[in-house]
């Protein structure tokens, strides 16, 4: 019976190990290396655009998003006549996402674009990367230092003033708006919701924001709670911003429940698969993301540049729209790079 | 043999009364600081709210009668109506909103069944097998359903979403109650019916008072486990089919991290965390508490940072106050049979 028991328990500890993934922690001991840029020699430089091999490492191959992102990799492919191309693990697994990294330097590539799942730990394959001469660009990784450049779709700060400034627009720069975010401690939806309160408190005197932070731990039940309620404490609420992709949804159904479509303006981050029904129906008013086929397409373009010798500096035009005049910070270049998708233009953007 | 049962009886009614007490203290000073909580548009949000939590409540009062903690509750349902929902997205099936609901149904049993596989054989206590499952069961819909949220559900579940049952206009805005509120009545009466009028329910109560009298009994106990699990497992992928209704998205983590919330809510109703004891209305009375609880904390205007902290604080008093309880009976218990 003991036996058994054991048996079974240890059965089912290696069946809930082996379907949670789990992955080994490497310990990050980021370096400070701008400098090293400067003097690195690329192997794919001077090349012909026919000659080079490009390849664009993603998170995982089985979400929509890098999906889309392939379309532009393989735009960027046609356009320069580069053989680039997307490759990602199955599961989004740091360590499967490393495999799939050195398997594409085995191929012999001259530009590693690379989209981490956590970057920390993959600093060794970037590193032996830069020790082949091979140009590394990071995606969605303003921490890193060890990649040639990181390339960001936007800056949180800018694109705060943005969805303030299209809020303000659809409540006639007047009224009472809540805020809805993910969690505290999410970095980036923190510090765009502050920047659009401290920009409407200057800008726009007469709006209000009420309320706290609604916290929705990325739940869309707890959203859709908090807004029933936020609406009931606030009878004349006539705005609401959403930060974590899944607010909006509960925002909007709980707006389209009570019957004020269009009375009250939803917005914020979200995508077309998640809030398209709600968008077309009225209930969400404008959503904000960025495509990433466009930054997968320019991740390859600076790295192409790099290997023509070409400089960015901040108004650099990278060739895409909202990547037309970037900022740099350090070793991160910032675009412009958000879409605004209403029920208009939303089957433009399908993911 | 009666004395000890009406004794039962009775303390499992006090539990029930003094929650009753405690909600109506909490409406009165909810009411007091915002008069907006006793509309009618707000009972239907507190009500829509308590659905799903209602009927997962009931899905982890049946095993904690029998004498088991299941954490695995949310997994299932999640697992349950995720997989559903794949298939009729597979079959580009387009038709009654009812079919998600019977086809998560056997999904949910067997998820059950495999639950009280390892509890009946085993004799593993089951919030061992539960830990280990609902690992198994997020992860299994995670690494072979792709794992990203369904938001194309049939047209006849999206419009079962919006089916209002009552309407109400309150002068800004209209609020109504869906009929998945009605089939969280019938399940709690099914339910009740099934614990008190039938002898399998009152062999749930027997396993979770002491396994050794009903095995000599002669009743065969795996296989009453293997029943039991399996019916709580259908029960969850119910609640798991309405919450994807209700929110017109199947997400394969939607109810995760719910599991804690509720078992309190039914502690809360008065259950014994080591079997033998629990009511249907006591626990729709707890989750009722802490669904007003949850959906008042920003009428009143209590910052997103305390609410966590308020609602711990009333689970931790209302799991207390029981146990406390239970104790006193057992003291007097003892001085009784002295």
């Amino acid at each position: 019976m003991k036996k058994r028991l054991a048996a079974t328990l240890t059965a089912i500890i290696a069946m809930t190990f082996a379907l949670t993934g789990c992955s080994a922690v490497s310990n990050s001991n980021a370096q400070q290396s701008g400098s090293e840029n400067v003097t690195q020699t690329y192997k794919g430089a001077g090349k012909q655009a026919s000659e080079l091999k490009f390849a664009t490492i993603v998170k995982s191959m089985g979400f929509n998003w890098f999906k889309r992102m392939e379309t532009g990799v393989k735009q960027f492919a046609s356009d320069t006549g580069i053989d680039a191309f997307e490759q990602g693990p199955s599961q989004a697994d740091p360590a499967q996402e490393n495999q799939v990294a050195q398997d594409a330097l085995a191929q012999g590539v001259h530009a590693l674009i690379i989209d981490p799942i956590d970057v920390a730990q993959t600093e060794s394959v970037i590193k032996q990367a830069k020790q082949q001469g091979v140009v590394v660009v990071t995606l969605e990784s303003p921490a890193d230092k060890n990649a040639v450049y990181d390339v960001e779709a936007f800056d949180n700060k800018a694109y705060g003033r943005h969805i303030m400034d299209e809020l303000a627009k659809s409540m006639d720069e007047t009224g009472q708006y809540g805020i809805f975010v993910g969690a505290l401690n999410s970095q980036s939806q923190m510090e765009w919701t502050k920047e659009a309160v401290s920009y409407q408190k200057e800008k726009y005197p007469n709006m209000e924001w009420v309320g706290d932070y609604n916290v929705t731990n990325s739940s869309q039940q707890t959203s859709y709670a908090q807004m029933n309620q936020l609406m009931k404490k606030y009878p004349d609420l006539k705005g609401a911003l959403g930060a974590d992709a899944f607010d909006v949804v509960g925002i909007g159904q709980a707006v389209q429940e009570a019957g004020k479509s269009g009375q009250i303006a939803v917005m914020g981050t979200s995508i077309v698969s998640y809030s398209g029904d709600l968008l077309k129906s009225g209930a969400i008013t404008k959503i904000f993301t960025w495509d990433p086929a466009d930054h997968g397409y320019v991740g390859n373009k600076v790295a192409q540049m790099v290997l023509e010798g070409k400089d960015i500096t901040d108004g650099t035009d990278l060739g895409v729209s909202g990547y037309d005049n970037v900022t740099l910070k350090g070793n991160t270049i910032y675009g412009n790079g958000w879409i605004d998708i209403t029920a208009d233009n939303m089957d433009k953007y399908n993911f | 043999m009666r004395t000890i049962q009406q004794r039962f009886k009775r303390t499992a009614r006090t539990q029930e009364a003094i929650l009753l007490l405690v909600i109506a203290i909490v409406v009165t000073l909810l009411t007091a600081a915002n008069p907006s909580f006793m509309t009618i548009s707000n009972i239907f949000d507190i009500l829509r709210i308590m659905t799903v939590s209602g009927m997962m409540a009931l899905s982890c009062l049946l095993i904690m009668i029998s004498g088991g903690v299941d954490v695995s509750f949310p997994a299932v349902a999640d697992a349950a109506a995720f997989a559903g929902a794949t298939i009729l997205l597979q079959a580009h099936f387009n038709g009654s909103g009812l079919v998600l609901f019977l086809t998560a149904i056997p999904l949910g049993m067997l998820m059950g069944a495999i639950n009280g596989f390892f509890v009946g054989w085993f004799r593993i206590p089951t919030m061992i097998v539960t830990l280990g499952t609902q690992s198994l069961f997020y992860g299994a819909s995670l690494y072979f359903l792709g794992g990203v949220s369904i938001f194309e559900l049939p047209q006849g579940t999206k419009d079962l979403a919006q089916k209002a049952l009552i309407t109400v206009d309150s002068g800004s805005g209209t609020s109504s109650l869906g009929p998945l509120f009605l089939v969280l009545v019938i399940m709690a009466i099914g339910v009740s019916l099934l614990l008190h009028r039938t002898s399998f329910g009152r062999s749930i109560y027997a396993l979770g008072g002491n396994e050794m009298v009903v095995e000599r009994s002669g009743i065969n106990i795996r296989l009453r486990y293997l029943c039991l699990y399996s019916l709580a497992g259908a029960i969850s992928a119910i609640a798991g089919a309405a919450n994807a209704t209700i929110y017109r998205n199947a997400n394969p983590v939607g109810l995760q991290g719910q599991e804690m919330g509720i078992i309190a809510a039914v502690v809360l109703g008065g259950a014994l965390i080591t079997g033998g004891k629990g009511s249907v209305t006591g626990t729709l009375l707890g989750v009722l508490l802490i669904a007003i609880i949850q959906n008042s904390l920003v009428l009143v205007g209590i910052p997103s940072t305390w609410q966590n902290v308020v609602i711990g604080i009333v689970l931790a008093a209302g799991i207390a106050i029981p146990a406390v309880r239970h104790l006193i009976d057992a003291r007097n218990k003892t001085e009784v049979l002295i």
